[in-house]
C-alpha cells in the first residue's frame, strides 16, 4: 500500500484547524479524523491530496453528551461511544442501532461519526439514521457556527451542504418520547461489511396508534434519503405487524429508479426489492422493541 | 446471513498436549501442532520480515490494458529520480543474454506452448502483465518511480470468456509461427485451422460408446454451467529476497514457496544459472492453496536483478497485484448431459468444457481441466460410457493453474449436479439415487471409463452416516411442513470422490507431466538418539512438522518431542516436489517411513550383533530391540544410535552412521471419498440463505492427527462455501478485473460459514505404508456442489432448475421471482 | 459502459445553443474540474509545456459574439488537450485528456476522446444532438467510455454516477450562461424565434457557417 507524498499538520482546536485549513486553501486538503474512508482510498493511489490536516486530536470534538432535549455527540466520537450509551440507546435508538451495526469491533472503535456524516459515502450507516432521527449537523466556519438540519445535509455522493471552509463538530439528536420507538435494519455487503441497503426507521407514537414517522435509507441512492411514501402510510395507523407490512410495500415508490445505485454488489432493480424487505424489517423490529419496552402509562 | 444451527451438537475433536500422549499413540492422537505458538505470536519469519544489508526494492510496473501493443517504453524519468537504482526492461532482459522465459510443466499432445516472458515484450496480454521493472532504495520510492515511467500503449480489443475466446472472429491473443516445432499439426501433416485462441483440444472416453448409450436411454437430463474464476487469497501475499554471492557465483532467493524445488528447477532454466548455484528456501509461507506452486515472472526478475546489481532486493506483492497477477482457479464453461434407463440406472455421461487459461500458460496449467477433471468423471457411479471434450481457450486475464482442489471440484460440481437433476428427472429421491448408482463395494479394484482404476471404496457407509446425522426422513417431512407455511428448506447431497496424493510417476509422464511426482524423505538418527527427518515436501501452514514428526515417532519408537521436521530448503533437503494436490501425507510421508524402516532395519542389524542373537530373534517394540525370551537383554534404539556412530563395534558389512534416503514413487493415486450435506434455508424474499446444517463424512483412509484433518475439511469446506455463494472474479469486456481488492471480492468470514459436522470413515489406502490419503482439498471438492443442491432443492416449488454460483440473494430473487407457478412474491 | 440522456436547456434556440457550445473559452468554463482545454497540433501533446502554456495564457473572456466565438471555434478535425480531474469526494484524479471533433455538422457532434491518469485512463465516444422543444432546446448526448486500471478496479460503485454528475453540472453552467447572455439582450433573442434569418439566429448561422 502505497500513498503518495503528502504534508501533516496536526490541529490541536477548532479554531487551529480552520486556521490550517485557511493557510492551505490554495491546496488539495484532506481533514483526518478516524481515517478509515480517507487512508484506503490514499493507499490505494486513488485520492492524493496535498496536506492532511488532523482533527482527531481535538478534545473539544469528542465524547457523547446527554443535554436539556437531546444528545450532542461529538464529530470525533466513535461508533462504540455511541454504541456503549445506553442514554442513547434509549433515546435515539435507531442512531444507536445503525452504530451497532457498522463494520466490526476494530471499526467500530476507531471510526468516527463525524467523519462518517461529512464524507457522505452512499452507503454509509448514519446516512439514514440521521435523516430517521431528524438529527442536527452543527459546523463551524470561520464566520461562525452553523446548524444544518439532517434534511438539507446530504446533497449527493459524497457531497453535504459543509462548505470547504467549514468542519463539522458535532451531531444533535432530539430524544424520542416515551412512546417512540426506532430500529435500524441493514443487508451488509458480503466483501467490504457496508450496507447493500439499510433503513433506519423513527416512529412517534401515542402507545396505540403512530402519529408520525421518519424513515430513512442509505444506498439505494446516491446519499441518504427519506422514503416518504413509507412514512404517510405509516401515519395515522395502528401499531401492528400489517401496518408496517403494507407501509413498507410502498418504500421505494417515489424515487428515481433511473438514479438509483447499482453495481457489482446488486442490481438497481434488486437494491428496490431489498429497500422494501428491510423497511419492512426495521419497522418490524421497531414494532418488537415497543412491545416488550414497559408499558406506557394508561391514557 | 445467518449460519445458527440452533442447538446442534457439533462433535469438534479435542486436542491433547504431545507430553500427554503415551509413545504407542502418537500416531493417530489429535496433537496440539507444534508450529502454531510461534506462527500466532509474530515469531515466526515469513519471507516480507527478512532483511539483508544493502537490501533494495523491486516494483513492477503492470499493464492497466487486458489487451494491448507496446508501443514505447521511456524510462528515463524514473531513472533520473533519486534513490533509484535501474529500471528495467524486457529489452535489457533479452540483452543480458538471459533466456526469460517460463516454461510450462505438463504438455499435452496438441497443446500450444506461446512464448511467456518475464517481462511484455511488445504485448501485454491481461491487466497485470508486468511491462517493467524499478529497483530503488526504499519500497515506497520504487512505487513512486512505477508513476514516472511512460508506456505508450496501442489498445487492443479483449476476451474473457473462454467460450467466446474460441470462436473465429475473437481477438488473437498469441501469434503462432509456422515453426515446424509447434505441437499443432494433425496427423495427415497438415495444419489445421485452429481458431487463434485455442490452446488444446483433449478428450477422453469412448464417443461412441457414450452416443450409444444416450440413443438408447429411457432419460436424459442436461445442463449448462458455469465454475466461476476464483480468486486465490492467501493471507500471505507473495514475496522474494534473492541474493546474489559473487565470490561463489550463488544466487540465493527466499521465497514463497510450495515447492523449492521445482521454483530451483524452473528458475535455473529462465535464468541461466547452474542448478547447484541456485539456493532455494521457502521460509514460514502464509497459505498457498496452489498458488504458491507456480514459478511467476516476478522471482525470476528479482533473482535477475539480484544477480545484475550485485546486491539483495526484496519484491513483495501488494493485495491488489496477488489479485491480478496469482494464478486464478476454475474458469470453466460446461454443457453435460446424463443417459439413464428406465430403471434410473445412469447409463451414459457426456461433458463438454471450455476451460479458460488465461494469457499465458502457468506451470501445471494444462493438467488441471485434463487429466485432474476427465478422469474423475465417473465420480461415485458404476457408469459404462463417459465421454469428455475440453477445450482450452487463452483469454485476456490472469493466467489460471491449480487452485484447491485443481480440475477436482470441477469436475464433482459436474458430476452431482446432473445425479441431482437425474433423481428429479426420473422421481427418485436423491439420497436413494446416488445410492442406486454407486459402485458396489465387491467391485473393486474399479475401472472406469476415463482411465482410472479406483483400488478399493465403499460408498454406502459414507452416505449413510451423512443420512443419520441429518435425522433425514424427519428432515423431508419438516421440510414438506414448512413449504406449507411459505418457507422453503433444502437439502443437498455430494458425493464425491477424488484422485490425489499426485502422482506415479511413471504414468505423469505418460500423461504429459514434466517432472516425476515422487516423494523424498531423509530419516537422520542423530549419535544422542535424536532424530532430523527431511522431506522434499514443503508445508505451508497444513502441519507437517507436527504429523511427520508423529510418523517417524512411531516408526522409530523415538518420543515425538525428540524429533525435527526440515523442509524448504534446497541446500538441506534432496530433491522433491512439494506441496500440493494432497500429496504430503500420502507420498512425503510415505517416504518419510520408508526412511524409518530402513533405519530400523539397519538399526536391527546393529542391534542383533551387538546383542548376539539373529535379527530374526529380535523384537522391537516401543523403541526397544530386544530378544525374544530374554527381554533383559535389549537395546534401546538410542543406543543404537550412539554405537552406529561410534562404529568401533559394527558388523563388518555395515558402514557407520544411522541415517536413511528413499524416493518414494506411488503406485497409484490415493482415491479419497465421501458424502456431505448442506440444509439450508432460502427466503425467496430477499434471497437470503441461511444454514441450519452442514455435515460432512469423509474417507481419508488412516488419520495421522485428527485435529488436523478436522481442521483441513473445515477449511476446505469454507472455500467450498466461499465459491458457491460468495466469491467470483470478474472481468469486464475490456479485461480490466472489477473485483480488484476485497472490497469487491467476497471472501467469506467466519459468520459467513456454517457450523460443520463432520464424521468420517476409514479405508486405509493400500498403495502407501501409512494407509492414509489425502484431506486437504476434500472440503472444496465436495462443498460447492452440496450446496447447490440445497438451494436448488429448496426453491423446487418454483421450479428453478439450476443457478449458477456464487449463488447471490440476487440470483435467487430473480429465479424465485421468474417463477410462473407463484402469484406474487 | 454506456450513458445517455437529454438536458433540457430552457428559453434559447438551437442555433444559441451550438453558438455556446462551439466556444472553448464557454466549455471549459462550463466543465466541472477542467483546468485548461487548448487547441493542439495532434493526438500526443506535450501536457507539461501545455500546462506552461495555460498558467501563461489570460483567461479569455466569455462572449456570445458570433463574431468572437467564429474566430476560436471548434473544428471538425482539430484536437483539443485539457486537463479534466474527474471524481467523486478524495477520489479526484486528474486526466490528461485529448479530445478530437470527429464531426461537426449543425445540430449534431461527435467527439472522440482519451484521458491519462497516473494508474488509470478511460476512453469516450460521445455525441450530441440538438433538438427543438416548446421550451427551448433538447440536447440529446449518449457516451460510450471504457475506463482501465486503478480505477476500473477500486472504483465501482463511483464510476457510473462521475459521468451522470459531470454530464448535469456541465449543462447546468451552460444553461446558466444562456440565462445570462439572454437578460443581456432580451430583445434578439425574442426576435430570434419569429424570423430564422433575421437577428441573432441569422448572425449566429452565418458566421458558423450552417
Amino acid at each position: 500500500m502505497y500513498p503518495p507524498e503528502f504534508d501533516y499538520e496536526r490541529a490541536d482546536s477548532v479554531d487551529h484547524a480552520l486556521e490550517l485549513m485557511d493557510e492551505h486553501a490554495g491546496e488539495e486538503i484532506e481533514l483526518l479524523a478516524g481515517g478509515h474512508s480517507l487512508l484506503p482510498t490514499m493507499k490505494s493511489g486513488l485520492a492524493s491530496p496535498d496536506v492532511l490536516i488532523d482533527i482527531g486530536h481535538i478534545e473539544a470534538l469528542q465524547g457523547v453528551e446527554t443535554n436539556g432535549d437531546g444528545f450532542s455527540i461529538g464529530a470525533l466520537a466513535n461508533y462504540a461511544d455511541v454504541d456503549d450509551s445506553p442514554e442513547v440507546w434509549e433515546g435515539a435508538t435507531a442512531f444507536a442501532d445503525a452504530t451497532h451495526r457498522i463494520g466490526d469491533v476494530q471499526v467500530r472503535n476507531r471510526g468516527t461519526v463525524g467523519g462518517n456524516i461529512a464524507h457522505a459515502d452512499p452507503a454509509s450507516d448514519l446516512g439514514g439514521a440521521l435523516l430517521a432521527s431528524n438529527g442536527t449537523v452543527v459546523a463551524q466556519g470561520p464566520d461562525g457556527e452553523r446548524e444544518i438540519p439532517a434534511d438539507d445535509f446530504y446533497l449527493g455522493m459524497y457531497a453535504t451542504a459543509l462548505e470547504p471552509e467549514e468542519l463539522l463538530t458535532r451531531i444533535e439528536l432530539p430524544e424520542t418520547g416515551e412512546n417512540d420507538v426506532g430500529a435500524y435494519a441493514k443487508k451488509p455487503s458480503p466483501s467490504s461489511g457496508y450496507p447493500i441497503v439499510g433503513v433506519a426507521a423513527v416512529l412517534h407514537t401515542d402507545g396505540e396508534e403512530i402519529e408520525s414517522a421518519r424513515v430513512g435509507a442509505n444506498n439505494i441512492m446516491d446519499h441518504g434519503v427519506r422514503l416518504t411514501p413509507t412514512e404517510e402510510a405509516l401515519a395515522g395507523e395502528p401499531l401492528e405487524e400489517e401496518t408496517m407490512e403494507e407501509a413498507a410495500e410502498v418504500a421505494t415508490d417515489e424515487l428515481d429508479d433511473v438514479m438509483m445505485m447499482e453495481d457489482l454488489q446488486a442490481s438497481a432493480e434488486f437494491r428496490a426489492q431489498l429497500t422494501r424487505v428491510y423497511t419492512k424489517r426495521a419497522l418490524l423490529g421497531a414494532l418488537d422493541r415497543l412491545e416488550s419496552a414497559p408499558p406506557a402509562a394508561a391514557d | 446471513m445467518s449460519t445458527e444451527t440452533g442447538e446442534t451438537e457439533t462433535n469438534e475433536v479435542e486436542t491433547s498436549e504431545s507430553s500427554e500422549v503415551a509413545l504407542e499413540d502418537v500416531f493417530g492422537s489429535a496433537i496440539e501442532r507444534r508450529e502454531d505458538p510461534a506462527l500466532i505470536t509474530g515469531e515466526a519469519e515469513y519471507t516480507d520480515d527478512i532483511q539483508r544489508p544493502n537490501m533494495a526494492h523491486m516494483a513492477v510496473l503492470r499493464s492497466q490494458y487486458g489487451h494491448a501493443k507496446i508501443e514505447d517504453i521511456d524510462t528515463s524519468a524514473a531513472e533520473a529520480m533519486d534513490g533509484v537504482i535501474a529500471v528495467y526492461t524486457a529489452t535489457d532482459i533479452e540483452e543480458a543474454g538471459t533466456p526469460g522465459d517460463l516454461p510450462v510443466g505438463w504438455l499435452l499432445p496438441s497443446l500450444k506452448t506461446p512464448s511467456h516472458p518475464i517481462l511484455a515484450g511488445d504485448r501485454v496480454r491481461y491487466q497485470g502483465d508486468g511491462v517493467a521493472v524499478v529497483v530503488a532504495e526504499e519500497r515506497y520510492l520504487a512505487q513512486d518511480a512505477l508513476d514516472a515511467i511512460d508506456v505508450e500503449y496501442d489498445r487492443l480489443d479483449a476476451v474473457v470468456d473462454p467460450k467466446e475466446a474460441v470462436e473465429d472472429d475473437a481477438p488473437a491473443i498469441h501469434e503462432w509461427s509456422e515453426d515446424p516445432t509447434d505441437t499443432e499439426t494433425e496427423d495427415d501433416g497438415e495444419a489445421e485451422e485452429v481458431p487463434p485462441n485455442v490452446a488444446f483440444d483433449w478428450e477422453i472416453g469412448d464417443a461412441d460408446a457414450t452416443d450409444d448409450a444416450f440413443a438408447n436411454a429411457a432419460h436424459t437430463v442436461d445442463i449448462d454451467l458455469t465454475n466461476q474464476r476464483l480468486i486465490p487469497n492467501a493471507m500471505e501475499p507473495r514475496a522474494t529476497v534473492a541474493e546474489y554471492l559473487p565470490g561463489t557465483e550463488e544466487l540465493e532467493v527466499h521465497m514463497t514457496s510450495q515447492n523449492p524445488h521445482l521454483h530451483r528447477q524452473l528458475m535455473a532454466a529462465v535464468l541461466d544459472v547452474p542448478e547447484h548455484k541456485l539456493h532455494v528456501v521457502a521460509p514460514e509461507v502464509g497459505g498457498g492453496f496452489g498458488s504458491k506452486i507456480h514459478h511467476y515472472p516476478d522471482e525470476a526478475l528479482t533473482a535477475w536483478c539480484a544477480r545484475e546489481l550485485e546486491r539483495p532486493i526484496k519484491w513483495t506483492a501488494t493485495r491488489t497485484e496477488t489479485y491480478l497477477t496469482d494464478a486464478h482457479g476454475r474458469d470453466h464453461r460446461t454443457h453435460a448431459e446424463l443417459a439413464m434407463d428406465e430403471e434410473g440406472t445412469v447409463t451414459g455421461m457426456r461433458v463438454d468444457t471450455y476451460a479458460g487459461m488465461g494469457a499465458y500458460l502457468s506451470t501445471f496449467a494444462p493438467s488441471i481441466p485434463t487429466y485432474l477433471y476427465g478422469t474423475l468423471l465417473s465420480g461415485q457411479y458404476d457408469i459404462p460410457a463417459i465421454h469428455c471434450q475440453v477445450t482450452g481457450a487463452f483469454t485476456n486475464g490472469a493466467p489460471v493453474d491449480a487452485y484447491r482442489g485443481a480440475g477436482r471440484p470441477e469436475a464433482l460440481y459436474v458430476v452431482e449436479r446432473l445425479m441431482n437433476l437425474g433423481a428429479k428427472e426420473v422421481g427418485m429421491d436423491p439420497a436413494e439415487f446416488r445410492r442406486h448408482n454407486f459402485i458396489p463395494s465387491d467391485d473393486f479394484p474399479h475401472e472406469t471409463p476415463v482411465a482410472v482404476v479406483y483400488d478399493s471404496g465403499d460408498y454406502e457407509p459414507a452416505l449413510d452416516k451423512a443420512l443419520d446425522m441429518l435425522d433425514y426422513d424427519e428432515l423431508r417431512e419438516r421440510q414438506e411442513e414448512l413449504r406449507e407455511e411459505g418457507r422453503y428448506l433444502g437439502i443437498g447431497f455430494s458425493s464425491y470422490i477424488e484422485a490425489c496424493g499426485l502422482a506415479p510417476s511413471e504414468l505423469a509422464g505418460q500423461l504429459g507431466a514434466q517432472a516425476g511426482l515422487w516423494e523424498s524423505g531423509v530419516v537422520r538418527v542423530h549419535p544422542s538418539g535424536k532424530v532430523t527427518a527431511f522431506c522434499g515436501t514443503s508445508g505451508h501452514g497444513q502441519g507437517h512438522e507436527t504429523t511427520f514428526a508423529q510418523i517417524v515417532s512411531r516408526e522409530l519408537g523415538v518420543p515425538y518431542e525428540d524429533i525435527e521436521i526440515v523442509e524448504g530448503d534446497t541446500d538441506e533437503i534432496p530433491q522433491g516436489m512439494g506441496t500440493y494436490g494432497s500429496r504430503s501425507a500420502a507420498v512425503g510421508g510415505s517416504a518419510i517411513a520408508t526412511s524409518s524402516q530402513k533405519v530400523v532395519e539397519k538399526a536391527r542389524k546393529i542391534a542383533a550383533h551387538q546383542l548376539e542373537a539373529a535379527e530374526d530373534d529380535l523384537e522391537f517394540e516401543g523403541g526397544e530391540f530386544s530378544v525374544s525370551g530374554a527381554p533383559d537383554r535389549a537395546m534401546t534404539i538410542q543406543e543404537v544410535a550412539q554405537q552406529a556412530y561410534l562404529a568401533h563395534d559394527v558388523p563388518d558389512d555395515l558402514e557407520p552412521g544411522l541415517e536413511e534416503t528413499s524416493f518414494f514413487d506411488p503406485e497409484n493415486f490415493v482415491f479419497p471419498f465421501g458424502t456431505h450435506a448442506a440444509v439450508v434455508e432460502v427466503d425467496p424474499e430477499s434471497g437470503e440463505i441461511s444454514f441450519e446444517r452442514y455435515a460432512a463424512v469423509d474417507d481419508v483412509g488412516n488419520q495421522i492427527n485428527p485435529k488436523i484433518v478436522e481442521g483441513q475439511v473445515h477449511g476446505g469446506i469454507a472455500q467450498g462455501v466461499g465459491q458457491a455463494l460468495y466469491e467470483g472474479a470478474e472481468y469486464d469486456s475490456n479485461g480490466s478485473l472489477m473485483t480488484g481488492s476485497m472490497q469487491d471480492y467476497a471472501v467469506p468470514k467466519a459468520e459467513h460459514i456454517p457450523e460443520m459436522d463432520t464424521d468420517s470413515t476409514v479405508t486405509p489406502a493400500p498403495q502407501n505404508p501409512l494407509g492414509v490419503k489425502g484431506v486437504g482439498e476434500a472440503g472444496t471438492i465436495a462443498a460447492p456442489q452440496a450446496v447447490v443442491n440445497a438451494v436448488c432443492d429448496a426453491l423446487e416449488p418454483f421450479d428453478v432448475d439450476h443457478i449458477d454460483m456464487p449463488i447471490t440473494p440476487e440470483k435467487i430473487w430473480n429465479a424465485a421471482e421468474n417463477d410462473d407457478s407463484q402469484e406474487e412474491i | 459502459m454506456q450513458f445517455d440522456g437529454t438536458f433540457e436547456l430552457d428559453g434559447t434556440t438551437r442555433e444559441e445553443v451550438w453558438l455556446a457550445l462551439s466556444d472553448p473559452v464557454l466549455v471549459r468554463n462550463a466543465l466541472p474540474g477542467c483546468e485548461f482545454l487548448l487547441e493542439v497540433d495532434d493526438e500526443s501533446p506535450d501536457f507539461d509545456e501545455l500546462r506552461e502554456r495555460a498558467a501563461e495564457t489570460d483567461d479569455e473572456e466569455i462572449s456570445m459574439d458570433p463574431d468572437v466565438i467564429a474566430e476560436r471555434s471548434f473544428e471538425e478535425g482539430s484536437h483539443y488537450a485539457a486537463l479534466m480531474e474527474l471524481g467523486v469526494g478524495s477520489v479526484k484524479p486528474s486526466f490528461e485528456t485529448v479530445v478530437t471533433i470527429a464531426e461537426r455538422d449543425f445540430p449534431d457532434t461527435v467527439a472522440t476522446g482519451e484521458g491519462d491518469a497516473s494508474n488509470s485512463s478511460f476512453e469516450m465516444e460521445s455525441s450530441m444532438h440538438l433538438a427543438e422543444t416548446d421550451d427551448g432546446v433538447g440536447v440529446e448526448w449518449a457516451t460510450q467510455a471504457d475506463v482501465f486500471g486503478r480505477i476500473a478496479q477500486m472504483g465501482q460503485r463511483v464510476i457510473n454516477p462521475v459521468a451522470n454528475r459531470v454530464v448535469k453540472r456541465f449543462f447546468q453552467r451552460v444553461q446558466s450562461q444562456l440565462d445570462d447572455f439572454g437578460a443581456e439582450e432580451p430583445e434578439t433573442a425574442a426576435d430570434a424565434s419569429t424570423d430564422p434569418e433575421a437577428g441573432l439566429t441569422g448572425k449566429i448561422r452565418d458566421r458558423m457557417g450552417i
